[in-house]
């Protein structure tokens, strides 16, 4: 199983651009009422993502997936899948796609019948802060997903007063608590923005970009210091793109929304329209050149235990083949290592006294 | 509906261009070094022998520009490597809201460049400006074996060589020896040998001083690149003979191959031969350059020449005022027979002579000068003062002179750019970015070692400080205080509270502290900007002294406790008891006039801040432009403009262009000049900020714009025209008449004013649902009329009475809070015959937020309801009003429960609306048609109406009306588009009232006609209306035949006063004369009281054909003639 692979990886301490690790932690308590049953950590070039397998405690448990995107934004936005019961994923990769993106994969099969919810996730270069997702389903229809915010708050015995979360859309904006006008009924826009006025307000925007079309209701279900939006998809809706973002570096409520609902969205809603899914055939022409370059520093400066690992991993990248696309990666942060070490070497003899 | 604000319009007139949605950028303006702007060289080398020197550069952008200035004087083959601006690292785009903007400019990307460029064979790798700590061992190895074998390694400035000490074993001082030979000294260049090969380190990649301090500084920069060049020659293993030619009497005899040529120390090449004997011209005291040139090696020798003879210019004060005669002191160590002097006055940087005069010395040592009736376009000039007895020249010497007076008298219009900080800029960035660019002002900060306001003027560029007034602490500041000041300084510190008598002497010390840091009371700034913050957030202001001057301003409010607690709802029994309490705590428990009141102490102290400030440094310059900056609100939520604008010391504003504030602004202090933050967008953006607000009517005075290109690209060139490809054009059109149009052309007045309430508008930031926020209503009613060209005005209590009579309408967006004298001006206002339109709840508060037991205009809009809470519910208006129909549905609307949603009251001669909706809300819930024709009717049932109509006007378009003497201006732009680069593809017609004769502003005759169709391309588009043909501007000139540093008359009878034109002198090879960042002031004129206007030549012009060009802006209609230069 491809999910096996990534316990592999955790060996690995430098990635080339990203890794996939699979936590260890597995029954670690999650929360009230269910329990991590495993978790996967995506780190992208920037975004930071933590998969969630939760089981629930109960009598027939099931289990759910939730993302944590701590990478994306401040407010720690967050899905989840609720209504799917869900196995371990049976294909977890990431990969370079040498495009200036960074594409990754979870298929999770469902527990009780056959088929899967797939999750996509693309980091593309030039959209710092921005990691687009696709929801796919073998079924008829996707099951709602949810998307939270959540303020971090300052505890009043620190002198802090609490943070009133915001939320904003083309044409209008509710503070926590507050009942916007479009609740329960299909969005008649592709973006939502969240920020916090008080202690929070300088810590930035998170960003939603969504396809209307795609959204049968959209649902403000919880909303003080936690926003949880839900959105159903519409019938027949079996695939659904949507992308996270974040500013935490400009002005919220002056400069980063605006600019996002005004011009930010529809670009981000083009190129989430463009991206192409498809992971592209791995590719080794990195990684034979690091092994020609290597062997070229130990021909002029020999070192057994280098030649030994060199060999090894030259094994391995023997094995793989052009759909081992979660290996490439690190396999080429290992050998980019050894070049480094045997530089590092040829260096000291070259500058010893 | 509580917070229910209606952003859309907001949305989408801000500023857009986010950098994170842009998708990757071409990389190569960052990667790629260019020859293709040259700056002025001389020749050094025209051949090597063994031929070009290759070489491979690793080198920070900020040096970059180096490369091309070696590559202008040696033949040189070379790749490189560029590297992080300044911070010596090898990714350019580490800024965490760029990264990976660009392609290629990522450490990753940066690396494998590196390899892959070591692929090839080099003479000699140069880096500079790295970090080599950041070199992969890979890189590094590469570099060093090649050196071993035989290359040569050049490093400047360089850090993290701590593990590489090795190669620095061998020193080779016959290798410093040879390069310094014949070239400028430099003490921390060091050579070595490493194997075979050759390595040299150095402090600075360019000896020359930095920033440009007079016409000697090109001898400098010349001679440093001199070192350069020899230093790569050396370390690439190419032979360095290094013989200096030898000086006998008046002859120079050079050794080696090549030719000698003789400078000056102001770089003036003053003869030069191939022969192997250059006899030399008779010389005045001074140093001198022996250039080697076209030979094996370039080199420079310098010699002093002592003609027995020295002079020396004084001035007592270098600060001229105005252009008043300047009057310095010609000393010399020696009577000069026969002897007389060239006064001459020389512009910096661009060395036009525009006053020369000859005087005859006599057998003194001391002769007062007296320079009057010259003109001088640039901020500072150089008095030269050449000695001669009888044609032999025996002695000269200068002095810098500072024009203030462009610091202080700011130009119709003007751009500016964000410098660096810590830097300057130098001269070689300056000719492409101000000369050519057209910036003529520059921004930084005046703290610490950054430059002096001198050092800009040298380079004829504008400084206006940021940052300046709240800066204690900064560097360089408080150090130059007097016991006194430090004691005011320690004695505030604790809270700098203004309710602490020691805040205000604490204030003005550090202001004085700053004057004297820069001396600005001699050299003044062009604007005095406050600084993003004021440190003053609203959650401060509870120390004693704050709750002290709190319950002070408290009484001096009410007069007594119990007037205070009937305003309020309350029953302290004292001043004493009222609390200083946090807004928030008050605001979550309902204690409005609580949270009103401590809001109301800290605007008091900004406003008490600034007018100290602007108080102190209006001593030293009463011309000050000081500037509130708009980031206020940014760290507090709204801003109190009304108080700051009325102090009229205040009359810049730093603004980011955001809606309402922006037309408040321009409401409120036309006067004002603004200064548009415009950095935040894509490069291939159109100068969407400016055009906005010149549109808008928000770029009066000195209208500054930044679009700084964060990376440093510029230096890879030395051309910023890359990096702005379609802003280049645009804003030479706005600086050359069409900004200055636009700034002096007033809106047409359509009747309308919005009531613009900082109380009210505090009220809606609350999150009561009965209290909207006035934006709710404002920016809706912004968007109709920026959609329809109608033009409104922003009206506050100040003067609202007088005010108020130009109107016909009065909105009351949001108006919850209302004192009562303000609701007599507008009792007053609808009685004479105006029209009140009010949204949701007006006047359920009194101004210190204490709900009111009957709203205030009740007699216009009925008793309401202050506990209600408008509950969303179906909105549908069907009904007549004054001949016009208006209608309105929508789905779900907050409204309060048992009003009509529109109710009409006559009252005087004039009528009350009550909308009991926000605008905003409405149009959330309905079709924008429908929305659109509503207020349309609503307005146009209250008598105000479009001058003008749009057929098929896209979405979001802005249009604006203006009024000129004889002629209508009508301007439309579109920000989205103009943010994203794009032009719009489809027609729009525009119907005139009746039919005129319309041209298209700076361009030319458009059709006579009373309707024209147009496409919003590019996406800012201005048009004048003329009832009449109108015909090119007379070019009646006192002479075609110029003589240098006379003027030329040009008659400007029987042109209307006020008249923007254009006045543009061409070379026989069509180049513009006059440098880009000259035409605002130089360029451009108004039409004012005098009968003529002076075209100046200046000593140094080149003889020759030109053709001058006048072109009245508002037809774009022109009339040339041809002059003819001679000597």
């Amino acid at each position: 199983m491809r999910g096996r692979l990534a316990i592999v990886l955790l060996t690995l301490t430098v990635a080339a651009f990203g890794q996939l690790t699979e936590s260890d932690e597995v029954a670690r308590n999650a929360g009230d009422g269910e329990h991590l049953h495993s978790s996967y950590r995506y780190a992208f070039r920037h975004a930071r993502v933590s998969c969630e397998l939760l089981q629930e405690r109960a009598q027939t448990p099931r289990r759910f997936w939730r993302f944590g995107a701590a990478g994306i934004g401040r407010f720690a936005a967050a899905f989840l899948v609720p209504q799917a019961r869900l196995a371990e994923p049976d294909e977890t990769w990431l990969v370079d796609t040498g495009t200036g993106m960074i594409l990754a994969r979870a298929r999770l099969p469902f527990l009780d019948r056959e088929g899967h919810i797939g999750v996509d996730m693309a980091e593309i270069d030039g959209f710092r802060g921005w990691l687009f997702f696709r929801l796919t389903t073998s079924e008829h229809t996707l099951a709602p997903f949810i998307v939270s915010a959540r303020t971090q708050g300052y505890h009043a015995s620190m002198g802090g007063m609490p943070s009133r979360l915001h939320l904003v859309w083309p044409g209008g904006m509710v503070g926590a608590g507050e009942q916007p006008p479009w609740d329960g009924r299909a969005p008649r826009t592709n973006a939502l923005a969240f920020f916090a006025r008080g202690p929070e307000a300088d810590r930035g925007s998170d960003l939603l970009v969504f396809q209307p079309e795609d959204v049968a209701n959209l649902r403000l279900q919880r909303w003080d210091s936690v926003a949880i939006l839900t959105f159903a998809p519409t019938a027949g809706s079996n695939r659904l793109l949507f992308a996270l973002g974040t500013d935490a570096e400009r002005n919220a409520e002056d400069l980063a929304i605006p600019q996002f609902l005004a011009n930010g969205r529809h670009r981000i809603a083009e190129a989430m329209q463009q991206i192409d899914w498809d992971p592209p055939p791995a590719d080794f022409t990195r990684i034979e050149a690091l092994i020609v370059e290597i062997d070229d520093f130990l021909a002029r400066h020999p070192d057994p235990a280098l030649a030994a690992r060199l060999s090894q991993l030259q094994q391995h990248a023997e094995q793989l083949t052009t759909t081992d696309l979660g290996a490439i990666a690190p396999l080429e942060a290992e050998l980019r290592d050894l070049a480094e070490t045997a530089a590092t070497r040829a260096l000291k003899i070259l500058l010893a006294p | 509906m509580p917070g229910f604000v209606c952003l859309r319009i907001v949305v989408m007139l801000c500023l857009t261009g986010v950098l994170s949605a842009q998708t990757q950028m071409d990389g190569s303006r960052a990667n790629e070094l260019t020859t293709d702007f040259v700056t002025p060289h001389l020749e050094w080398v025209e051949s090597l022998e063994g031929g070009k020197l290759r070489a491979l550069f690793v080198v920070s952008l900020s040096r970059a520009r180096l490369v091309i200035e070696i590559a202008q004087r040696m033949p040189l083959d070379y790749a490189a490597v560029t590297t992080a601006l300044r911070t010596y690292d090898l990714a350019i785009t580490d800024h965490p809201a760029y990264d990976n903007l660009y392609t290629g400019t990522s450490r990753a990307a940066k690396t494998q460049e590196l390899l892959d460029k070591l692929e090839s064979e080099y003479e000699v790798v140069v880096i500079a400006g790295v970090d080599l700590g950041q070199l992969p061992a890979r890189v590094k190895l590469r570099i060093l074996e090649r050196v071993q074998a035989g290359a040569g390694l050049v490093l400047y400035d360089v850090r993290g060589t701590e593990s590489l000490q090795a190669i620095f074993a061998h020193p080779a001082p016959a290798g410093e020896a040879a390069i310094q030979a014949l070239a400028p000294a430099d003490p921390s260049l060091r050579a070595y040998s490493f194997g075979a090969g050759r390595i040299v380190t150095a402090a600075r990649m360019n000896v020359a001083p930095f920033h440009y301090d007079g016409p000697a500084w090109w001898a400098r920069f010349e001679n440093a690149n001199v070192l350069t060049m020899r230093t790569l020659l050396w370390a690439g293993g190419r032979n360095l003979v290094a013989e200096a030619p030898e000086l006998e009497g008046t002859s120079a005899r050079r050794k080696a191959n090549g030719r000698l040529r003789l400078r000056d120390s102001w770089n003036a090449v003053l003869t030069e031969n191939a022969d192997p004997v250059l006899e030399l011209p008779p010389l005045p005291t001074g140093t001198y350059y022996l250039d080697l040139v076209d030979g094996s090696e370039p080199g420079v020798f310098t010699f002093q020449v002592d003609s027995g003879h020295t002079a020396e210019v004084t001035i007592t004060d270098d600060a001229i005022d105005g252009f008043s005669p300047i009057r310095p002191t010609l000393l010399l160590n020696a009577p000069v027979q026969n002897g007389r002097a060239t006064v001459s006055l020389i512009d910096m940087p661009y060395q036009r002579i525009w006053y020369q005069r000859e005087i005859l010395l006599g057998d003194g040592l001391e002769f007062p000068l007296a320079i009057e009736e010259y003109h001088m376009p640039t901020l500072a000039a150089t008095v030269r003062v050449d000695v001669h007895t009888g044609e032999t020249p025996v002695a000269s010497a200068s002095t810098i002179v500072y024009f203030p007076w462009y610091q202080q008298h700011a130009p119709l219009y003007a751009d500016t750019l964000w410098e660096y900080n810590p830097g300057g800029v130098d001269r070689i960035r300056a000719i492409a970015e101000y000369d050519v660019m057209g910036y003529s002002g520059l921004l930084n900060r005046i703290d610490g070692d950054r430059p002096s306001v001198q050092t800009y003027m040298h380079l004829n560029l504008r400084h206006g400080a940021h940052n300046f007034g709240f800066a204690l602490g900064n560097t360089g500041i408080g150090e130059n205080l007097t016991d006194e000041e430090q004691e005011s300084i320690a004695l505030a510190k604790e809270d700098f509270s203004i309710g602490n008598p020691h805040t205000e002497p604490a204030i003005r010390a550090t202001v004085r502290s700053m004057i004297r840091h820069k001396s600005l009371d001699r050299y003044p700034l062009a604007f005095y900007g406050l600084g993003n913050e004021t440190k003053l957030p609203y959650t401060n202001g509870f120390t004693e002294a704050d709750t002290r001057f709190l319950r002070e301003m408290l009484r001096d409010r009410y007069g007594d406790i119990a007037t205070l607690n009937a305003a309020w709802g309350r029953t302290y029994a004292s001043f004493d008891e009222v609390p200083n309490m946090p807004m928030e705590e008050a605001r979550v428990n309902g204690m409005y006039p609580e949270y009103m009141a401590h809001r109301r102490l800290i605007d008091e102290t900004v406003r008490r801040r600034i007018e100290i400030i602007s108080d102190e440094v209006a001593r030293i310059d009463p011309h000050a432009h000081m500037g509130c900056d708009g980031t206020w609100s940014l760290s507090n939520d709204g801003i109190n403009m009304e108080e700051i604008l009325a102090n009229p010391r205040v009359n810049h504003w730093e603004q980011y262009s955001r809606l309402p504030r922006a037309e408040v602004l321009r409401s409120l202090r036309p006067d004002a000049g603004g200064f548009l933050w415009g950095w935040i967008m894509a490069n291939d953006s159109y100068p969407e900020a400016p055009w906005f607000n010149l549109l808008i009517g928000c770029g009066n005075h000195a209208n500054w714009f930044l679009s700084g290109c964060s990376i440093g690209g510029m230096q890879l060139s030395a051309d910023y025209r890359p990096w702005r490809p379609r802003m280049v054009d645009e804003l030479e059109k706005l600086r050359t008449g069409v900004a200055q149009l636009l700034n002096t052309t007033p809106l047409r007045g359509d009747g309308l004013a919005i009531w613009e309430s900082y109380t009210s508008n505090v009220a809606g930031l609350l999150g009561d649902p009965r209290l909207p926020r006035s934006t709710d209503t404002s920016m809706p009613l912004i968007d109709y009329c920026y959609q329809h060209g109608l033009t409104f005005d922003f009206v506050a209590r100040r003067g609202m009475a007088e005010k108020l009579a130009g109107y016909r309408v009065l909105v009351l967006p949001g108006s919850t809070a209302i004192a009562d004298d303000e609701a007599a001006a507008m009792l007053a206002f609808v009685r004479n015959g105006g029209t009140l339109i009010a949204d949701l709840n007006p006047g359920i508060l009194n101004d210190s937020f204490g709900l009111l037991a009957q709203n205030r205009l009740h007699e216009l809009f009925g008793r309401l309801n202050s506990e209600a809470t408008p509950v969303r519910a179906p909105l549908s208006i069907d009904t007549q009003l004054n001949g016009r129909h208006l209608r309105l549905r929508a789905d779900a609307v907050g409204q309060v429960p048992g009003i009509a949603p529109l109710r009409v009251t006559t009252y005087g001669s004039g009528e009350a609306i009550l909308l009991n909706f926000t605008l905003g809300s409405a149009r959330e819930s309905t079709d924008a048609e429908s929305f659109a024709t509503f207020v349309g009717e609503l307005l146009a049932a209250c008598d105000v109406a479009p001058h003008i109509t749009f057929t098929d006007l896209p979405a979001d378009s802005i249009a604006r009306v203006r009024q000129g003497d004889g002629f209508s201006l009508i301007g439309v732009t579109h920000r989205r588009l103009a943010s994203a680069g794009e032009n719009g593809d489809t027609d729009i017609r525009l119907n005139l009232p009746e039919n005129g004769y319309v041209y298209a502003v700076g361009e030319g005759f458009v059709a006579s006609a009373d309707a024209i169709t147009f496409q919003l391309s590019p996406p800012f588009r201005l048009f004048s209306v003329f009832a009449g043909e109108q015909s090119a501007p007379p070019l009646r000139l006192s002479t075609t035949e110029v003589t240098p540093g006379m003027p030329v008359r040009l008659d400007l009878r029987g042109l209307p006063v006020g008249r923007v034109l254009l006045l543009q002198l061409r070379d026989a090879e069509g180049n513009l004369v006059r440098p880009r960042r000259e035409a605002v002031q130089h360029e451009v004129f108004l039409v004012g009281d005098s009968p003529d206007h002076l075209v100046h030549f200046p000593y140094t012009t080149r003889p020759g054909d030109y053709q001058l060009t006048l072109t009245d802006v508002v037809t774009g209609l022109a009339t040339s003639a041809n002059l003819v230069v001679r000597r």
